[in-house]
């Protein structure tokens, strides 16, 4: 028998391939994430070691980080109210797997949820990037000022470069992203160090993943984001000849 | 001396379903113990086993299955259910005859049978004989020469001699297996010596001690003699796995025995039997620490033992604070492994250095490691001494096979002794002996060292000095090689420890491995004696020894049998050798890390090619699993179709990630995915019929 630990760890991957499947795999996906975090938060309100306590915390972060994501690519492959739907089911997975990631006691470093929950809320609400105020959605879904947020997740994972999280591509691939979005840097500057690690061709797959739906966006870095995707494209090429 | 007594005297009927009994004779050697033929007692199919003692009548059941068997020899050990009150003390013959002498026994032959009210009923028959000393030997086996007075017409009417006790001069010298069929009046019979030459018999015929073992995941804590009144390491270590239990069971995903299990080196090293039940635990504890305090000759032998026939994971610990300069003096086997200090007045409880804290970090962290490293090691030459027969230099005269390899001590003060051994060494071999330093290979001293422990044909340790490396080296060379040592020891120096009343193991270890004295100068004949020994061993003769000395190969023998052989490498199955090829670099879940753990890896065509090979292994493991195995397998086996979704799932994920650009892998990745949803509905069906099981007939037709 695997420990809850490995359990959810085979659930995530099974899910991530089926989400990998397109339409036909998203409610699989979903149905197995779920499991995994039933799992994840049952050995949580009974696990009293700090050590299993930040370990499980860690794996419902990633958990529901993943239900956003496929909620994400479901929305992709949707239309009008659907979409909506989609997105915001995918917004609240990223802000309950922020919840983890953020909470001091489990001592989580890392950007993922941090920032697509950002992202997913532009991708409702493209004109709340220029915003002065709050985009506010749903009651349940917490009002955020997009590009104050965005600078403080830049700030964030600057802070974790320096720190555990040095020449780590994801980070390095956030920060990119937000360094695009913020009109900050050229995709060629901003992901010169992603590239320089000569990072995985999943990688890649993901970044493309987050910054695709972006390039399409009626906002002021446009441009920019399809630079930065079509940069990627070539490198993953260049990887995959 | 009480020599042979009816008391013990025993009956022995074996029964097999549909077949007349198996008679034989037998005799108590123990309280609960008759040593007889193994013939006798079938190895298979027995549905009774019984004795009866000459004296009383009495018919004892005994265990179906023997405590101790050799075929080879022709000897079995049956363990009664109940033992008796007491048996006289048997000494046994621990050498061979001179000199041709008298036997005497009593058995149980068909020629004695009588009818008792159409029963057969067996009368025991006295039996005297010569025991011819030159006889026995030639081919084969050694086995003992006798003849018999008054033999029976015909050979046919001994059966039921066969493990009657062979008793010369109130000694037991051995057993009958057989009446000659070639000579009439003659019978072979196994000498007690060999028995006493075998591992499996020594242990059975030693007292119960550190048996049974814990089952699951326990502590094996080995205490020094110099600390066993005062060691605090065994209390530190049952006050970490009681304080830190859930962060130990966390980390190790299994509930660890609360207690560890305490064992003074000086008492595992009383008599040869309680060595090797202590080498059946150092074979099977899963966590084992040693007091390593003072380096003690037979904590370091131990030390070496473990090193061998265990992967992690072993902690050593002191209880002397040492200084970085003592440090670096430590023995060179040592210096590799992360001491551990045990002695608490340095520090405050609630101190991470203090010991009950660090002993419980160091079981978590060594455990995780080994768990997720498969070369983890926390002593040196367990993957050295793996090491493949050395066949590029196997014809060569200096190869680590011809080479008489010395272990010994480097001081200056050794450096006559040296010279001696390597003179008289020089006139028995033509190929000139080596120390370590004196090998030419350029290698890592500890690869060419634990090779040359391994495979060398003759390997010769002088004890003198006690020094610690030495003593691990002993261990290395007694668990992995099945031609002992030679051991030896200068005459003062043994002298020494025999005298010397403070320290116990030294005498202990003299009386359990019988290391030779020899003399520094002329008139020298124990280095002569001892080599000649070791041609016997070698030509597979090895001479009589006392029953308190321990047979040359018995330690190699009990790790043999002990040894957690899962966990060999070799006996991984392919997919699972694939991955964890690739799970040792990059951890269980590549995508999660954000790094490459591999050195150089930024370098982008190297980058290329090993994620290629990567791939290419996970393509490899599914292509094997998916096709080792009918179909119809996965109907009926849940673990499998649980391994094989996995490992498809891990496939899919890290080894033909999307997007695919080979319509041939594409062709895969769409297979793959069909046996997962083909996996999931025979899961489904399995639940749902297991449910129907639970629920059972329907109640349709209750009314």
């Amino acid at each position: 028998m695997p420990t809850p630990i490995e359990r959810i760890r085979e659930l995530k991957t099974g899910a991530k391939n089926q989400r990998d499947r397109g339409a036909k795999g998203y409610p699989r996906a979903l149905s197995m994430l779920k499991e995994a975090i039933s799992i994840a938060q049952a050995d949580l309100d009974v696990s009293t070691v700090a050590e299993r306590r930040s370990q499980l915390a860690s794996e419902l972060s990633d958990c529901y980080g993943l239900v956003g994501g496929v909620e994400r690519r479901w929305a992709d492959e949707s239309k009008d109210d659907e979409r909506v739907l989609h997105l915001k089911a995918s917004i609240r997975a990223y802000d309950d797997g922020f919840k983890f990631e953020s909470d001091p006691q489990y001592g989580i470093i890392d950007s993922y949820n941090r920032l697509n929950r950002v992202l997913v809320r532009l991708l409702l609400r493209p004109d709340a990037l220029a915003a002065d105020d709050a985009a506010v959605f749903d009651p349940d879904i917490p009002p955020v000022n997009l590009r104050h947020e965005l600078e403080q997740t830049s700030d964030v994972i600057r802070r974790q470069l320096a720190g555990s999280r040095r020449g780590n591509y994801w980070a390095l691939a956030d920060l990119a992203l937000v360094e695009v979005l913020l009109d900050r840097s050229p995709a060629t500057v901003a992901y010169a160090d992603f590239i320089a690690l000569s990072p995985p061709d999943f990688a890649y797959v993901s970044a493309l993943a987050g910054l695709s739906p972006l390039a399409k966006l009626p906002i002021p870095s446009a441009s920019s984001v399809g630079e930065a995707v079509a940069l990627l494209e070539d490198r993953l090429n260049r990887l995959r000849s | 001396m009480a020599g042979f007594t009816t008391q013990q005297l025993v009956l022995v009927q074996a029964g097999v379903a549909g077949k007349p009994y198996d008679i034989g004779t037998g005799y108590f050697v123990t309280p609960d113990l008759v040593l007889t033929a193994s013939h006798i007692v079938p190895e298979q199919a027995l549905t009774s086993l019984d004795v009866r003692t000459e004296l009383d009548g009495q018919w004892h059941p005994a265990q179906l299955q023997p405590v101790w068997r050799s075929s080879t020899l022709d000897a079995v050990l049956l363990r009664t259910l109940k033992p008796l009150a007491e048996i006289p003390h048997i000494t046994w013959v621990e050498s061979d005859f001179d000199d041709d002498a008298t036997w005497q026994s009593s058995a149980y032959p068909d020629a004695g049978k009588v009818d008792q009210d159409g029963k057969p009923a067996w009368k025991s028959v006295g039996l005297s004989g010569k025991l011819y000393a030159h006889g026995g030997g030639g081919q084969g086996l050694k086995e003992l020469e006798l003849t018999v007075e008054a033999p029976p017409p015909d050979a046919e009417k001994w059966k039921g001699v066969s493990g009657a006790p062979i008793f010369v001069n109130e000694k037991l010298a051995g057993l009958i297996k057989e009446a000659s069929r070639s000579f009439r009046g003659r019978f072979a019979g196994v000498p007690a010596t060999m028995l006493w030459q075998n591992h499996g018999f020594l242990v059975a015929m030693s007292p119960p001690w550190l048996d049974p073992l814990p089952q699951g995941i326990w502590v094996l804590v080995v205490i020094s003699e110099a600390e066993k009144q005062t060691s605090q390491l065994a209390d530190w270590v049952d006050r970490s796995l009681e304080n830190d239990d859930k962060a130990i069971k966390s980390a190790l995903r299994v509930k660890v025995e609360p207690k560890a299990l305490r064992v003074c080196i000086a008492d595992a090293l009383e008599s040869p039997g309680k060595w090797l039940r202590f080498v059946s635990a150092l074979c099977t504890a899963p966590i084992a620490i040693f007091d390593a305090t003072g380096f003690e000759a037979g904590v370091m032998l131990a030390l070496g033992v473990r090193a061998v026939v265990r992967r992690g994971v072993t902690l050593t610990s002191t209880a002397e604070a040492l200084s970085p300069t003592e440090l670096s003096k430590l023995p060179f086997n040592i210096q590799e492994t992360k001491l551990l200090y045990h002695g608490s007045s340095m520090y405050l409880p609630n101190d991470v250095r203090h010991p009950k804290n660090r002993i419980a970090a160091a079981i978590k962290k060594g455990w995780q490691e080994l768990d997720s490293q498969p070369n983890y090691l926390d002593l040196p030459a367990y993957d050295a001494v793996r090491c493949p027969y050395p066949t590029a230099d196997a014809d060569d005269h200096q190869s680590a096979i011809t080479r008489p390899l010395v272990l010994c001590s480097f001081g200056e003060d050794h450096e006559p002794n040296w010279k001696h051994l390597a003179n008289a060494l020089a006139i028995r071999y033509d190929v000139d002996a080596a120390r370590m330093l004196d090998v030419a290979s350029p290698r890592l001293v500890g690869q060419a060292l634990y090779e040359g422990i391994r495979w060398a044909q003759t390997c010769v340790v002088d004890w003198t000095g006690w020094r610690a490396n030495v003593f691990f080296e002993l261990g290395v060379r007694l668990t992995c090689a099945d031609i002992g040592p030679v051991c030896l020891i200068e005459r003062g120096a043994a002298e020494s420890a025999v005298k010397d009343d403070t320290v116990a193991q030294r005498r202990q270890l003299m009386a359990l491995f019988g290391p030779t004295p020899y003399l520094l100068g002329k008139g020298d004949h124990g280095i002569k004696d001892a080599l000649l020994i070791h041609d016997a061993i070698l030509n597979q003769r090895p001479p009589p020894l006392a029953v308190t000395q321990l047979p040359h190969d018995a330690t190699f023998r009990t790790c043999q049998d002990r040894f957690e052989w899962k966990r060999e490498h070799i006996t991984i199955e392919p997919h699972e050798l694939l991955r964890l090829s690739i799970e040792a670099p990059f951890g269980k879940d590549p995508q999660a890390a954000g790094f490459k753990p591999l050195l150089f890896s930024s370098n982008p065509d190297y980058s290329k090619d090993y994620d290629r090979s990567v791939k290419d292994r996970w393509i490899a493991a599914w292509c094997y699993l998916v096709q080792r195995y009918p179909e119809s397998h996965w109907e009926q086996d849940a673990d499998f179709r649980r391994t094989l979704q996995k490992l498809g799932n891990d496939v899919l994920q890290f080894g033909l990630k999307e997007p695919l650009n080979e319509d041939h892998l594409k062709k895969l990745s769409e297979q793959i995915y069909e046996v997962i949803d083909k996996l999931d509905e025979l899961d489904k069906l399995d639940d749902r019929a297991r449910q129907r099981t639970v629920q059972g007939p329907g109640h349709a037709d209750a009314n």
